[in-house]
């Protein structure tokens, strides 16, 4: 039955089989497990604290008592991975979308790369060493290839398609990589900067960062949740979309540019977490079937549960030290994509 | 203090492979006029024994201890390994010798730029990590590497002892290291506050967590324990249960920072990083925030290194002695 799933057919007939009731319960269901891995990450760190001075801190924080000052500092983290979270977790789903291809992810449009280097110039040129000020070149860098990968890929007769999106982007990333690279290499400095940033860590990430990036994750969330449309027609192919009336290349610019503001404030963040964005879609079409109106917020729930669940697992799993949750997150996400990877079902963006 | 991006540049050791056949046979060329040592010395390491019989004259110097020891010996390395993140002006308590050659790691050890200096004995640390460089190296100069645990920092009187062995100077090691040690001998007099306080020698590397010297045995707590000062048995017992030198913090173990005296290097940052450590403020010890230099001393110690930071460490010992 599964078999029959492949990418071109029309989506209507294959959620109508999933309940619009049944993947509502999921939902809530998803919304739960988010409610629950953001207490654990309250309530669960690398210093045990009693719950009940968890609960007292929470309630009337003493910021010079040392258990509530831990209980004060994982709040900031929470936060950043549900932000993380959110935004990779729609942003991986977009491109998967809007490529068609299932293997598309902010690291392979080389949107990371760009943001990267982005970060380093910002240490190596410009001297800032502040996290809070030069996330806004992350983001920049991010926003920079976006546009540079979809206009080389506009080359050429066809426009930008999928392959050649994908093409520009691994090529493009490529070379910004090997900058980045010879810059961190013959400037120990601007390693040990840049370190804070490519750990792939949600600690040590405080209120002024998570309050400048938010909104730009609120913002491009809402937007990229009213692009499941769009994604469903960008779905049937370009000739199918065209003759439906739809305006391919604005759509695609359209939903692109919520997944850029989204993989943008994310790498900002917390840097190169990017697995969470590849995996989670995947997950969310075991779920969903191929409708990217489900798809879309089945992923902004599940990435974040995801990456807060890695998170609390690599506060406990290494004492007395931590597991950045990027390590924790390859770790268990990987094998878990290859035995999706191994049901053709999986395959369906 | 294992610095991170050796994890990195570790990585890149094996581009030196190109190297083997074109140096030749240069290494051996002054044996006939070298000095005989009186008994061939060995000396074990992480990659088994190296003998030598005669007194190497032509040294390259890898990792910052082995340089200062050799400096402090009066002898001149031909070639010595530099510190990137060392102020531009230089490691603060070295003068290196005209003519000496720096060495960058930044690619790994450059096997071909050391045997080009025609050396007759290289002497390693904790870089020297990767058998295939030894193997190069060792194949055509005697090459002394580190300790088995890249972890672990020798003593700096075991590497002046060995030094003194090698260059069939041993009067003059055993000055080296009662100069020195008389030097915090007379500190330790001067603050005899210090004795029974605790120590604890750490690192923020920031947006990571903390990395805390937890080994009596270590290079590095032996100055301390000269001092009169004992390593926090909390550390200590996270070292023995851990069983590594060096331990990794999440930034929520403030609890193992509580020393009488924290000697402290934000990495990678500045104080108001601090505000990512739960309870910093709140610590109960003397907090020693110290620039790289002064903890690349104290951490991996030296005879030129540990004047210089005792110096820069003297006022928050007076006020550990005095608390």
């Amino acid at each position: 039955m599964s078999r029959t799933l492949d990418p071109a057919r029309p989506v209507t007939t294959a959620t109508s089989r999933r309940s619009r009731r049944g993947l509502l319960i999921g939902l809530a269901a998803l919304f739960a497990a988010l409610l629950t891995v953001s207490v654990l990450s309250v309530a669960v760190g690398a210093q045990s604290v009693p719950l009940a001075t968890v609960a007292d801190a929470l309630r009337d924080l003493h910021s010079d008592d040392t258990a509530h000052q831990i209980v004060a500092g994982r709040l900031p983290r929470l936060a950043a991975g549900l932000l993380v979270g959110v935004a990779l977790g729609l942003a991986g789903a977009i491109m998967q979308g809007v490529t068609r291809n299932p293997l598309a992810d902010p690291g392979l449009l080389g949107v990371n790369a760009g943001a990267s280097l982005a970060v380093v110039v910002a240490i190596n040129v410009f001297g800032i060493t502040t996290a809070a000020g030069y996330i806004w070149f992350g983001f920049a860098g991010a926003t920079l290839v976006a546009v540079l990968v979809y206009g080389v890929a506009s080359f050429g007769r066809d426009g930008a398609t999928p392959v050649k999106l994908l093409l520009a982007g691994a090529a493009i990333g490529a070379a910004l990589i090997s900058i980045t690279t010879a810059v961190l290499l013959t400037d120990a400095t601007t390693f040990n900067q840049y370190r804070f940033w490519t750990v792939g860590s949600l600690a040590g990430r405080r209120w002024d960062l998570i309050a400048q990036v938010a909104p730009f994750v609120l913002a491009g969330a809402v937007a990229a949740l009213l692009t499941g449309r769009l994604l469903n027609t960008l779905s049937l192919g370009e000739e199918v979309a065209r003759g439906l009336g739809q305006r391919v290349h604005l759509a695609r610019v359209t939903a692109a540019a919520a997944a850029v503001v989204l993989c943008g404030a994310a790498t900002a963040i917390a840097g190169p977490i990017w697995f969470v964005g590849l995996l989670v879609p995947h997950i969310a079409r075991q779920f969903t079937g191929p409708d990217h109106r489900w798809i879309l917020p089945y992923s902004m729930l599940l990435a974040p549960v995801l990456l807060l669940a890695s998170d609390v697992l690599g506060r406990v799993m290494a004492p007395p030290g931590e597991v950045q949750a990027g390590i924790v997150l390859s770790f268990i996400g990987a094998p878990f994509l290859i035995a999706l990877m191994r049901r053709r079902r999986a395959a369906a963006a | 203090m294992r610095r991170p991006h050796r994890l990195l540049l570790a990585a890149f050791g094996a581009t030196s492979l190109l190297v083997t056949t074109a140096c030749g046979a240069a290494g051996q060329a002054s044996d006939e006029d070298a000095r005989k040592l009186p008994a061939p010395v060995s000396v074990e390491h992480r990659f088994g024994t190296t003998t030598l019989d005669t007194v190497p004259e032509r040294i390259v110097t890898i990792d910052l201890q082995w340089t200062d020891v050799m400096l402090s010996m009066g002898v001149e390395p031909v070639g010595y390994s530099v510190d990137t993140l060392m102020p531009e002006t230089g490691v603060p308590w070295e003068t290196i010798p005209e003519g000496a050659t720096a060495l960058s790691l930044t690619d790994g050890v450059p096997v071909e730029q050391i045997l080009a200096l025609d050396p007759d004995l290289v002497v390693a640390s904790f870089s020297l990590t990767d058998q295939a460089t030894y193997d190069l190296l060792s194949a055509r100069v005697p090459t002394i590497a580190g300790p088995p645990d890249a972890d672990t920092v020798i003593p700096w009187q075991e590497l002046v002892g060995t030094a003194g062995k090698i260059l069939d100077k041993t009067e003059q090691a055993t000055q080296v290291v009662s100069t020195v040690e008389g030097q915090v001998a007379a500190t330790a007099a001067e603050l005899p506050g210090l004795a029974g306080k605790t120590f604890v020698l750490a690192q923020y590397v920031v947006g990571d967590g903390l990395t805390v010297v937890a080994d009596e045995q270590d290079g590095s707590s032996l100055f301390f324990q000269q001092l009169g000062m004992t390593l926090l048995p909390e550390v200590k017992a996270e070292g023995e249960r851990t069983g590594d030198a060096r331990i990794q913090l999440s930034t929520e173990r403030i609890d193992l920072l509580r020393g009488d005296l924290l000697a402290f290097l934000i990495n990678g940052g500045d104080e108001s990083d601090l505000a990512d450590i739960p309870g910093f403020g709140e610590l109960p010890g003397t907090v020693a925030l110290l620039d790289y230099p002064t903890i690349v001393g104290l951490n991996t110690p030296s005879p030129l290194s540990l004047p210089y930071s005792l110096t820069q460490l003297r006022p928050h010992l007076d006020t550990a002695a005095a608390a």
